[in-house]
């Protein structure tokens, strides 16, 4: 019953198919229930009607276009014959799936079919030119039979046959939406149960998939018959300018094959989803199909009521428009705070006028600057209803079209919803991370380069310092610093430096002990430092002089005592027990 | 109707380039279609409140009614709503109820289908699933009502003579003309003192209310109260019978709960299984009172819990203690008698407890078992009819 040849089945699901069916011609348990008087009138009356009358507004389209280029194409005539012969396609089509012909029987119906339809064709070109064209043709057939196959012949004949396929296509798919016997599931007990299962879907026909087909069809057919009905109102020379000037004014058949459309497809709809309760045995409560229709109705109505609300045409293009609306903007703005301004003024104006007793002085108001004049719109009353107007229109096309491109790309490619605003912050966040990361490193290395180089310099101006320094230019006070520190230092290289925790009295002890000869100028050195480090009294130079000569004396102890470790017993150097 | 948009979108430049004003309203009437579809889909779910209406508590057998109230709250029609409500496979096969219906603004209509309760329990209703969608395929909806309601299904009760108890022989101990001893937590009245009265007994509020010495009176009893402690603990049992005694083990403690208040008595509940309203995994304990309430609260419990893993029993045993008077009686449901019960029994009887034994699955003969409690004392029974359980089968 339903064309399911069009399924991608093997022949062992076929030939399963076919017993299935055959069953259910036997009088099987799930034998075709009966149809009433409605679903009759739809499938048999409505539907072939509808799909007719859509592919007949097409060929209105047609016949106006070539009328532009060919007066004398019968386009009245054609145009009662797509009718006509999209109404024997879907009948033709219903009547070979309910008979189930053999392939032999099928292929000489469609010959008979294709020779009356092809002889009507051609009868009808003839007689376009009237009867005396007519037997002219008559005529030179017989002297030539390839005068048969003139252009407009061969141009009518493509145009019929390919609104007769269009007509059979949307016939099928629409009666494959209907639910059939055949798709109920059987009884697990039952001996097809088994077969079916192992049937592609499971034996159940992709309505969706024939459901897409018919708004597939529907849109390409809608885009064609705008394209020729702009075609037909508009002068093609100046399209190809862009120097056009918009039509106005309702396309009947335009609105016929859209509303007829919607309808259809709405139906389709219901088709589904009764299709598919019903095999999975939902019952369906109260009257679904009556609501549906006049839902369907409702809806459409006003949705064409609410569009025919809004503007269809522009006078000022989008940018003066906007330009417009803006400065509006900005008129109103200073409107406001002018106005605001006023009311402030009279207020105080007021306060000060009673309680200085003067009378008000009266303030001189801004002015608001004179509304610029709106961009010129011919042939209207009002030229700032026109801006409105525009603005509207521009404002709903721009929504339109922003709306559709955001759920276009949203619906078909599922990455902008994959990359949420997080995931971007986030892997923004972890960019940032590594910047900085790699930047500090980075930052960290060349500081460290830059202080081993000052190192390394500072090393080499160490070592070149001697060179350079010159007690002259030190002060009384760094001299006696000078002295103590470089006995320290000294005492450090010896072995027995002073550590940071031990104060320079406390040092002094360890360096006496060390220096047991020299222990008296340690003590001076070391008092004299505690006074330069930690007084602040002067020091004078005498003083620095005795420093310098007990600095003197420890220096020669410490060398010495490196001379005397070097060699082997330590010496006495006050009591002039000099090493051998 | 879902690959509206590329449509809108050639639509879009074709009244563009031609400047038709008509192939604009043709666009409008598109992009109208496919917005307000999607957004009239989106709302008719929102708008759709719905009500449950049964009966929240059953006996077993009983067919139960539920009235599924829908309205349409919004102001858009809803053109198709499909309904489905997933249910317990205990009460019903399939485990469904699924039906489409539309609904128009404020319309309301009601849904109804039939519960069998074969089998005690605790059965969530739902949660209801609510689809629906627009006229011409652009958008569905669909939206979960998480379950709210339940349906508890009380276990059987049956005559304990049916259990092959006995029945004339009332568990516990009955109130007692012969005033031996006095409850002194019951008071039933007062009365004029009498010479021998105790001080204590003296009730000063009434003395000093009437003007002269009144005494309570207490009610006359040994004990009248009772706790059924029920062991629920799945591997107590043994693997083939678990189900049937476990579910045997409830049955027959709804029983004598119910045969023990029908005698006014006070009766409490221990008992090891799983209680799925409960967040914590201690055992359930309703301690001993009166009256229809009390068994009702017995019942509900009983109609809730699940055998699982619970405490040990033997613990359990020596908690229940905890909720008795001296003198109460314990009724021990369990699967069989070992050892560690003994003793735990024979700690109770000698704490001045009464105990009852009942077995449901006792892994050694019954007989010596019987013997073994009544040399401590203890009045042994064994449950394992399984004809009662036939009508959950």
């Amino acid at each position: 019953m339903s064309g399911d040849s069009s399924l991608p089945m093997d022949g062992e699901s076929t030939k399963v198919e076919a017993n299935l069916r055959q069953g259910l011609q036997d009088g099987g348990e799930n034998a075709p229930v009966e149809r009433d008087w409605a679903q009759i009138t739809l499938e048999e009356a409505v539907r072939p009607i509808a799909i007719a009358a859509m592919l007949t507004c097409i060929c209105i389209s047609v016949a106006q276009v070539v009328a532009l280029m060919a007066p004398r194409w019968p386009g009245r005539f054609f145009t009662l014959l797509a009718f006509l012969v999209s109404l024997e396609s879907i009948h033709s089509q219903r009547l070979i799936s309910r008979s189930g012909p053999s392939q032999r029987d099928s292929w000489r119906f469609r010959f008979v079919e294709w020779v009356v339809i092809l002889l009507v064709v051609r009868l009808g070109t003839s007689l376009g030119r009237g009867t005396q064209g007519l037997m002219a043709d008559i005529a030179s057939w017989s002297d030539d039979l390839t005068t048969f196959l003139d252009l407009g012949f061969i141009a009518g004949g493509v145009l019929i046959a390919t609104l007769w396929g269009l007509a059979m296509l949307l016939s099928r798919a629409m009666q494959e939406l209907e639910a059939s016997p055949i798709e109920r599931e059987p009884s697990i007990t039952a001996p097809d149960f088994y077969l079916r299962s192992t049937m592609p879907r499971r034996g159940r026909t992709d309505r969706q998939a024939r459901l897409q087909t018919i708004v597939t069809t529907f849109f390409w057919g809608g885009v064609v018959i705008l394209l020729l009905s702009g075609f037909a109102q508009v002068d093609v020379r100046d399209l190809m300018l862009l120097r056009h000037s918009r039509s106005s004014g309702v396309i009947l058949n335009v609105m016929a094959y859209f509303l007829i459309g919607l309808l259809l497809i709405g139906q389709a709809q219901y088709t589904v989803l009764r299709a598919n309760w019903e095999l999975a045995s939902i019952p369906i409560l109260g009257p679904l199909g009556k609501r549906w229709i006049l839902l369907v109705a409702s809806f459409l109505l006003l949705v064409a009521l609410v569009s025919a609300l809004l503007p269809v045409s522009y006078s000022v293009g989008l940018l003066e428009a906007v330009s417009t609306a803006v400065a509006w903007l900005g008129i109103a703005i200073m409107k406001a705070v002018s106005l605001l301004l006023l009311v402030l003024s009279t207020i105080l104006s007021l306060i000060l006028g009673r309680s200085s007793g003067s009378p008000a002085q009266t303030t001189s108001q801004p002015t608001p600057s004179p509304l610029p004049p709106p961009p010129s719109v011919e042939g209207e009353p009002w030229p700032w209803w026109g801006v409105v107007r525009s603005l509207t229109f521009w404002f709903i096309l721009t929504g339109v079209a922003g709306y559709s491109l955001l759920h276009f790309a949203r619906d078909r490619w599922g990455l902008l919803q994959g990359i949420s605003v997080g995931r971007l912050l986030a892997w923004l966040r972890g960019l940032w991370h590594i910047l900085r990361s790699r930047t500090r490193s980075a930052a960290a290395r060349v500081r460290q380069g830059i202080a081993q180089r000052l190192a390394s310099r500072g090393r080499r101006g160490d070592r070149r310092a001697p060179r350079y320094f010159s007690m002259r230019r030190l002060s009384p006070r760094d001299l006696v610093r000078y002295y103590y520190l470089s006995i320290l230092r000294r005492s450090s290289r010896e072995g027995f430096g002073r550590p940071p925790c031990s104060t320079p009295l406390e040092y002094q002890e360890t360096l006496a002990r060390e220096l047991p000869d020299a222990a008296d100028q340690v003590a001076r050195l070391s008092w004299a430092f505690v006074e330069a480090r930690y007084s602040e009294h002067p020091i004078s130079s005498p003083d620095v002089a005795a420093v310098k000569g007990a600095w003197r004396l420890v220096k020669r102890a410490l060398t010495w005592r490196r001379r005397a470790a070097d060699k082997g017993p330590t010496v006495s150097v006050a009591g002039k027990d000099r090493s051998p | 109707m879902r690959d509206l948009l590329p449509f809108i979108l050639g639509l879009f430049f074709i009244a563009a380039i031609f400047r038709v004003d008509f192939f604009f309203y043709i666009l409008y009437v598109f992009f109208g279609v496919y917005f307000l579809s999607r957004v009239w889909a989106d709302r008719i779910v929102r708008g759709i409140v719905f009500e449950r209406e049964f009966q929240r508590r059953a006996f077993l057998g009983e067919r139960v009614p539920v009235r599924l109230r829908l309205r349409n709250r919004g102001f858009l029609p809803a053109p198709w709503l499909r309904v489905h409500e997933r249910l317990p496979i205990q009460l019903k096969s399939p485990n469904f109820y699924r039906c489409v219906t539309s609904l128009f603004p404020r319309e309301e209509t009601t849904l109804t289908y039939q519960l069998d309760c074969r089998r005690r329990g605790y059965y969530p209703i739902g949660p209801l699933l609510l689809t629906s969608g627009d006229l011409f395929g652009v958008h569905t909806v669909g939206k979960e009502v998480p379950n709210a309601d339940a349906l508890i299904v009380y276990p059987r009760i049956v005559p304990l003579s049916e259990l092959g108890l006995p029945a004339q022989t009332p568990f516990g101990v009955l109130p007692t003309r012969q005033r031996l001893y006095e409850d002194p937590t019951r008071i039933v009245g007062v009365r004029g003192y009498q010479s021998g009265d105790s001080m204590r007994r003296i009730h000063w509020t009434a003395t000093a209310a009437t003007g002269a010495l009144q005494v309570k009176r207490f009610e006359p009893a040994i004990s009248i109260e009772s706790e059924i402690v029920l062991n629920l603990n799945r591997d107590d049992y043994t693997v083939h019978r678990a189900e049937t005694a476990t579910e045997l083990g409830i049955v027959t403690a709804a029983s004598i709960a119910h045969f023990l208040i029908e005698k006014q008595q006070t009766v409490g509940l221990s008992c090891s299984g799983i209680d799925p309203l409960s967040e914590t995994s201690q055992p359930i304990a309703l301690p001993p009172r009166k009256g229809r309430e009390q068994l009702m609260h017995i019942l509900e419990v009983l109609a809730r819990v699940q055998a699982g893993k619970g405490p040990s029993f033997v613990n359990l045993l020596r908690r229940t203690s905890l909720h008795l008077t001296w003198g109460g009686t314990g009724i021990i449901i369990s699967a069989h008698a070992d050892d560690q019960l003994f003793d735990s029994m024979l700690l109770l009887k000698r704490s001045g407890f009464h105990l009852v034994l009942i077995l449901l699955d006792p892994r050694e003969p019954f007989d010596g078992i019987r013997e073994r409690a009544h040399l401590v004392g203890i009045r042994a029974y064994q449950v394992w009819e399984e004809r009662d359980l036939d009508v959950w089968r």
